[in-house]
């Protein structure tokens, strides 16, 4: 039974807007046949309430007439009564049944109607199909009882009755009216009904929605505020530490660069060869520090721009001469061209650190292939482009790559040192300069890095690229 | 002082015969009651200078405590308390010196408490005004001389009684008539034969000394009595006719026939009066009222009698003191002369 009952519960759900509306509609029609129904009682009383009063007053008004017994003047004074509207029969009549005056089709002789038996007061006698049938009786008055100097008080007495019959023909016209009316309002009632709850219920999702998202929102805002204090506790414990050891490290490269001089007067080849050994990897080690000291500093904010005149030219060849023993050593052919202004407003630590690092990677992971470097300077933008035939980025990746301490994962990683930092440092810098830098590349084709600098760069910098290479997206063509 | 008490009581008997008789002498012509009123009155001074050397001085009531009258009214507010407050300032100016006491009846007052009263004044004689006093004393089983004012009472249906019917007198009806509309000749009146022929029998009397044919048709109701009035009123001749609508609401329901009888008559120029003050207001020629202050003097008068003779009921009389309000404007639309207008205490317009 309940697994029958789980089985057919989607399709009840899926029944439950139509039963909604019929509901809605079902409940609004009956509402207001109930009130049809209603107003028409109430109109139908109201109706014999008037006839009642109607008989009342006649009764009271041939009163005169009627004691006096003179047939005109209650011949006239049934006459106005006869006009009201709905009246269709009239009659005055004695005790004994006599009939003193009377107008119009009886509905009934008045000993059929009533048996003998007169109300003492204004009635409905008698309801037919088409007409109501009233009596009234018509009294004397008894004597004033508060008069003190009447020897005789004079009960009041019924000496006649009067006869009205009232067509119903406006209480028919009344029910054909208010029941169509009543209907079509009902339906309309209904389908506003329906449609207010279902532009309730959608605003309750959406409610819901929204307080869902507001929810996800703040969660989002707290996690992100949590990496991005530990993000902040992790610079400030790297920038401590490297710090530290820079100046150690000073120490050793100073020392080892003395050593060295010192030895080739001592032909000591061996010692010679260790200490070179050991120059290098101090040296490796300090750009190591100072690559992680600029990540930490730009993501702690606290990287400025200075910018000045600079001989890109100059710049870009003293970068390329810096690379050439890479680039030589793994068999590198370099093309190099420079178009435009040399002298432009840059900062020029940041961009010899931007062309030094693409140009790193590019000889770092090209083995005997071609490196282009093409600069041009134009009178707003300064447009670098490094390009190589080299293992080339997979396309997955190429929005990696820009992140601190990630490294293209390829199966001989290994054989390409290097910290993971220069991409990110450089596209930092170029945002800093409010600039940007793209990557095309396709794997075991090469690669080919953009950078595009808006001239003159200017000393306020860009503050969205605050936050470094974490808060950046780069740009892949 | 037998002979003084005999002549007396044959004086009496001359003077009861006097005002008793306006019933039987209705049966007579004026000019016939007008010559033996003449002998009867030289006999009643006669014997009465005979009786007042007769007797003694106590039974002159010149020495004699006067008898204690105690009168009983209701306790009504106004405008009826005005009225019985008029009628005992002329009661308390006839009685000066026996110095009446009264007492004002609340609605539910037991004939125990009116028996006492009375024990306790020691009252001789008693005047009761109104419904309410004259019935709680008649059931009290008093057996006190009693007399009835302020009520429309007839010597049909109290035979026994003494007392001044608020019944206006037929005579000084057809006087007031002929005095305001000098041109009528015929009055129509419905009475109801078990209360009301003694007045017809006096109105029958009365109106050919004022050259009036009295028509009077008999009614068991105030349906019958209506209907009689309105076949009146329908065949009345303008200005000749005369409509009487007396006290008598057994057979008259003024509420339901006035207004017809008014509207028929001011069309058709019939002349209506009426023992009703209010239907001047409404549109009667004139209306009778009764002068209040008069009516206790007479009743004071017929109980100072009644106490000399304590076993003897001195009848019942209609009422001759009255007053008439007439309409103006009924008195403009019929013709007659208005230059009088000023005597009348009352006046509607």
């Amino acid at each position: 039974m309940l697994g029958h009952l789980r089985f057919q519960l989607p399709r009840i759900r899926a029944l439950l807007p139509e039963a909604r509306v019929s509901g809605i509609t079902a409940v609004s029609l009956a509402a207001f046949l109930s009130l049809s129904w209603f107003m028409y009682g109430e109109f139908r009383h109201l109706l014999i309430d008037q006839g009642l009063q109607l008989a009342e007053q006649f009764a009271y008004t041939s009163r005169n007439v009627f004691v006096v017994n003179d047939p005109a003047a209650i011949k006239q004074t049934a006459s106005v009564f006869r006009r009201f509207p709905g009246v269709r029969y009239i009659a005055v009549v004695d005790k004994d049944f006599r009939v003193r005056y009377e107008d119009g089709a009886p509905s009934a002789r008045p000993q059929q109607r009533f048996g003998g038996q007169w109300p003492a007061h204004a009635t409905l006698a008698a309801e037919g199909e088409q007409r109501w049938y009233f009596i009234a009786p018509i009294r004397i008055s008894g004597t004033d009882s508060g008069s003190p100097y009447r020897d005789r008080i004079r009960p009041q007495a019924v000496v006649g009755h009067v006869l009205l019959d009232v067509d119903k023909k406006r209480l028919r016209r009344l029910a054909l009216v208010l029941v169509p009316i009543n209907v079509v309002i009902g339906i309309a009632l209904s389908f506003l009904l329906i449609t207010w709850a279902k532009k309730e219920t959608l605003r309750a999702h959406a409610n819901a929605l929204e307080s869902e998202v507001r929810i996800r929102t703040q969660e989002a805002l707290a996690a992100r505020d949590a990496a991005l204090t530990a993000d902040r506790h992790k610079s400030e414990f790297l920038g401590t530490v490297t710090h530290e050891m820079r100046t150690p490290l000073h120490g050793i490269i100073g020392y080892t660069q003395l050593a060295l001089e010192n030895l080739p007067y001592k032909d000591d080849k061996l010692n010679e060869t260790k200490l070179k050994i050991v120059l290098k990897n101090a040296v490796q080690l300090l750009g190591l520090i100072n690559n992680i000291l600029d990540t930490t500093a730009l993501e702690a904010g606290k990287m400025d721009v200075s910018p000045e005149p600079v001989n890109l030219q100059e710049l870009v060849e003293s970068a390329i001469e810096t690379v050439r023993p890479l680039i030589l050593k793994n068999g590198n052919q370099l093309d190099y061209k420079f178009a435009g202004n040399e002298v432009a407003v840059v900062d020029r630590t940041k961009l010899q650190q931007i062309l030094l690092n693409l140009l790193t990677n590019a000889a770092k992971f090209t083995n005997g292939g071609r490196i282009s470097l093409q600069a041009e300077s134009a009178a707003t933008q300064l447009c670098i482009e490094v390009s190589d035939s080299g293992i080339g980025i997979p396309d997955e990746q190429q929005v990696l790559i820009f992140q601190p301490f990630r490294k293209v994962e390829i199966d001989n990683a290994h054989h390409y040192q290097g910290t993971g930092l220069g991409l990110a440092i450089s596209q930092a810098f170029c945002h800093l300069m409010g600039g940007k830098i793209t990557v095309r590349s396709r794997v075991n084709a090469g690669s080919t890095f953009i950078v595009t600098i808006p001239l003159p760069v200017r000393a306020e910098g860009y503050r969205h690229a605050e936050g470094g290479a974490h808060a950046s997206k780069p740009t892949t063509d | 002082m037998a002979l003084g008490n005999f002549c007396v009581s044959i004086a009496i008997t001359v003077v009861d015969e006097n005002t008793e008789t306006f019933a039987q002498a209705s049966r007579g012509a004026r000019r016939v009651r007008r010559r033996s009123g003449r002998i009867r009155g030289i006999t009643r001074i006669a014997l009465l200078l005979v009786a007042y050397f007769c007797v003694p001085l106590t039974a002159r009531g010149v020495t004699g405590p006067p008898p204690q009258v105690c009168i009983l009214y209701p306790e009504v507010g106004e405008p009826y308390a005005r009225i019985t407050n008029e009628i005992l300032a002329g009661i308390e100016e006839r009685l000066d010196a026996s110095k009446p006491c009264t007492f004002a009846l609340p609605d539910k007052v037991g004939t125990e408490v009116v028996r006492g009263w009375l024990s306790r004044h020691s009252a001789d004689l008693v005047i009761t005004l109104g419904r309410l006093a004259t019935q709680v004393f008649e059931m009290s089983g008093s057996r006190l001389p009693h007399v009835i004012g302020a009520l429309d009472i007839s010597p049909e249906t109290r035979p026994n009684a003494s007392g001044i019917s608020l019944a206006v007198d037929p005579r000084v009806m057809f006087e007031h008539l002929k005095k305001i509309a000098p041109r009528v000749k015929r009055v129509f009146l419905v009475s109801e034969p078990g209360h009301d022929r003694w007045l017809v029998e006096h109105a029958m009397y009365e109106a050919p000394a004022y050259e009036l044919e009295l028509r009077v048709e008999p009614a068991a109701n105030a349906m019958e009595g209506a209907e009689r009035y309105g076949q009146f009123v329908r065949t009345a001749e303008p200005h000749s006719d005369a409509i009487w609508v007396t006290l008598n609401n057994a057979i008259i329901d003024d509420q339901s026939l006035l207004p017809y009888l008014i509207e028929q008559a001011w069309y058709r120029k019939i002349i209506v009066v009426s023992n009703t003050l209010e239907h001047a207001r409404w549109g009667v020629l004139f209306a009778t009222y009764p002068n209040n202050r008069a009516l206790g003097l007479r009743l004071a008068e017929m109980a100072l009698r009644l106490a000399e003779h304590p076993g003897k009921a001195l009848g019942i009389r209609p009422l001759e003191d009255i007053k008439v309000a007439p309409n103006h404007r009924i008195m403009n639309h019929l013709g007659l002369p208005v230059g009088k207008v000023g005597m009348f205490e009352i006046l509607y317009d």
